[in-house]
């Protein structure tokens, strides 16, 4: 059970509060606040990068300039969304600056799974599918997908219009199934 | 049949059909083999998306990256440069690892060895000593371990360094060296080096030694740029008088009255070093007016002896005073009046007067004009003043 709040997309519990502890200086607050929401994050971070590595660094950097720039939270959002937002944000300009990940590049230690084989491996075709897309849009199969985001609420974390939403939703779905069923 | 559309399909797998649409989508997924098939496909799509990117991290590896951020975010509330992301995440050769296990003690090494560095296993949460305020839910060790043992990390230690421990320590007692912190940059770094410091302070010195010279001995005149003509020659024959003059009181022995501690020697001394005006500031020589003292002169001390006195008053100076203009009648202005014995020079004023004191006797004054030829003239100076006139023609 998240020790924080039930619904942490949604419910901004007691976020409020430890941002403006941590906006006067207080770092419990500040490391509980990150601590809150670093499991959410780290699986925003894995979804914007696809490796274990980049995404480490991802998640690093996204706590440690959130850490910076707490004045900048919304006080009428979870700072879920804001992270969120900060991370895609990272990720996008090092996509831009690095480029996409080459198949020879070494990445970290995927995470195992019982220990097997890494979880990646097993689907080529749409780890393939998903690295062709851009980084707001596996945002968008992250948010309504794996975390069961509802459109409203997904509109409000991307800041995109909830039709626009469903309608690139429909079509990553469309091409995905295209490319795993053949 | 019409079939659903993908926006249809879409809206009923993220629940977002509600009431008879949602009722009506079911039915018609129930009776269309097509429509469910294309269901099925993303649903599997769906599933494949959630076992790929939404599996639960593992515990102790989100401990160990959340130390990291803790660290980071630590140091740059105290201002200490943050370590990159690349330092926290040092890996472990797997070569180097077990050559020294954590709980050895690194020895010390001699001077030649200590460019020499190893690899070691850094603990869990090291570092956390240079960050006290780092809370203490850092500090809670990590309770689920589903994964293998966690790859140490490394950091590289001189070898014998004895600076090296990290709490300070002397060699011999187990400690973890400190990584070294990165120079800092921008105006920090210059500010926190030491050479700019004794920079400064020199810098500060040098000034203050500057202004103590300035009070003690006055502004000296600086002059930027090449003179004129007539005020060179001028500086020059008066330092040659200069020079005689310091060589006939050299040559004077010195009188009774002018022995240290008497009132009459710091007077007559302040006369003599006092600087005229005129080299000075390149002004006419100031001469009294008929019947008034002459400042620059030495009073006559009453405690000279009869003998003094008398040679005083056998070389009283006289004054040669004259008006100098040109053919036509008209003053001529800054014209230069030489006296050879002694060497001086004067100009005339606006009027074209002039004055100087000298001993009695023959005295020649030379009058140079620019543009015009000069004058030389030898004049027979007795006591008093002299009065003459001279007339510069123009240079052929």
């Amino acid at each position: 059970m998240h020790p924080h709040s039930l619904r942490p997309w949604t419910e901004p519990g007691r976020d409020h509060d430890l941002v403006l502890a941590a906006q006067r200086g207080d770092l419990v607050a500040l490391f509980t606040l990150l601590r809150v929401h670093r499991e959410t994050l780290w699986r925003l971070c894995l979804a914007l990068t696809l490796d274990q590595a980049r995404a480490e660094r991802l998640f690093h950097e996204t706590l440690v300039r959130a850490a910076k720039s707490l004045r900048g939270v919304p006080s009428d959002a979870p700072v879920l969304h804001w992270l969120a937002r900060l991370a895609t944000h990272l990720a996008v300009a090092w996509s831009r600056h690095e480029g996409p990940r080459t198949p020879g590049e070494p990445t970290g230690a995927w995470p195992v799974a019982d220990g097997e084989a890494p979880l990646f491996s097993h689907d080529p075709r749409l780890l393939a599918t998903l690295e062709r897309l851009p980084e707001q849009d596996r945002l968008l199969l992250v948010l309504a997908v794996v975390e069961r985001l509802s459109y409203g609420e997904v509109a409000r974390v991307t800041k995109r219009d909830a039709g626009e939403i469903v309608r690139r939703l429909t079509e990553l779905r469309e091409c995905l199934a295209g490319e795993v069923v053949a | 049949m019409k079939h659903l559309t993908s926006l249809q399909l879409c809206a009923f797998l993220d629940d977002a059909l509600v009431g008879a649409s949602d009722d009506q989508t079911a039915r018609h997924l129930a009776s269309c083999a097509m429509c469910r098939s294309r269901y099925e496909a993303w649903c599997h799509v769906d599933d494949s998306l959630r076992e790929l990117l939404g599996q639960t991290p593992d515990e102790h590896a989100m401990e160990q990256r959340t130390s990291w951020v803790e660290i980071a975010v630590s140091a740059e509330r105290k201002g200490l440069p943050a370590p990159e992301f690349g330092e926290l995440r040092i890996p472990l050769p797997a070569a180097v690892a077990p050559a020294v296990p954590p709980e050895r003690v690194l020895p010390m090494a001699t001077p030649a060895a200590s460019s020499a560095t190893i690899q070691r296993p850094v603990p869990h949460g090291a570092g956390r000593e240079f960050y006290p305020e780092l809370p203490s839910v850092m500090a809670q060790p990590s309770t689920a371990h589903r994964m293998p043992a966690p790859t140490p990390m490394l950091e590289t230690v001189p070898v014998g360094d004895p600076s090296a421990t990290r709490t300070g320590k002397p060699a011999g007692q187990q400690g973890y060296a400190r990584i070294p912190p990165r120079p800092r940059k921008g105006l920090g770094g210059v500010m926190s080096r030491r050479g700019t410091w004794l920079g400064l302070l020199l810098v500060v010195a040098l000034a203050a030694g500057v202004r103590l010279g300035i009070e003690r001995f006055g502004m000296p005149e600086i002059k930027f740029g090449r003179r004129p003509a007539h005020e060179r020659d001028a500086s020059g024959r008066k330092a040659v008088a200069d020079g005689r003059t310091d060589r006939e009181e050299q040559a004077t022995p010195p009188r009774r009255s002018d022995r240290p501690g008497s009132a009459s020697t710091s007077r007559t001394g302040a006369a003599a070093e006092e600087p005229d005006a005129s080299i000075l500031f390149d002004l006419p020589a100031l001469e009294p007016e008929d019947g008034e003292p002459d400042p620059v002169a030495p009073a006559p001390s009453r405690l000279a002896p009869a003998a003094d006195r008398d040679a005083g008053s056998a070389s009283a100076k006289s004054t040669i005073c004259g008006e100098v203009r040109n053919a036509k009648g008209t003053p001529i202005e800054g014209a230069r009046v030489y006296l050879t014995s002694p060497a001086r020079m004067v100009r005339t004023d606006r009027l074209g007067r002039f004055c100087l004191s000298c001993p009695s006797g023959k005295r020649t004054v030379r009058i140079e004009s620019a543009g015009r030829a000069p004058v030389t003239r030898t004049l027979k100076v007795g006591s008093g003043r002299l009065e003459t006139r001279f007339t510069l023609d123009p240079a052929n």
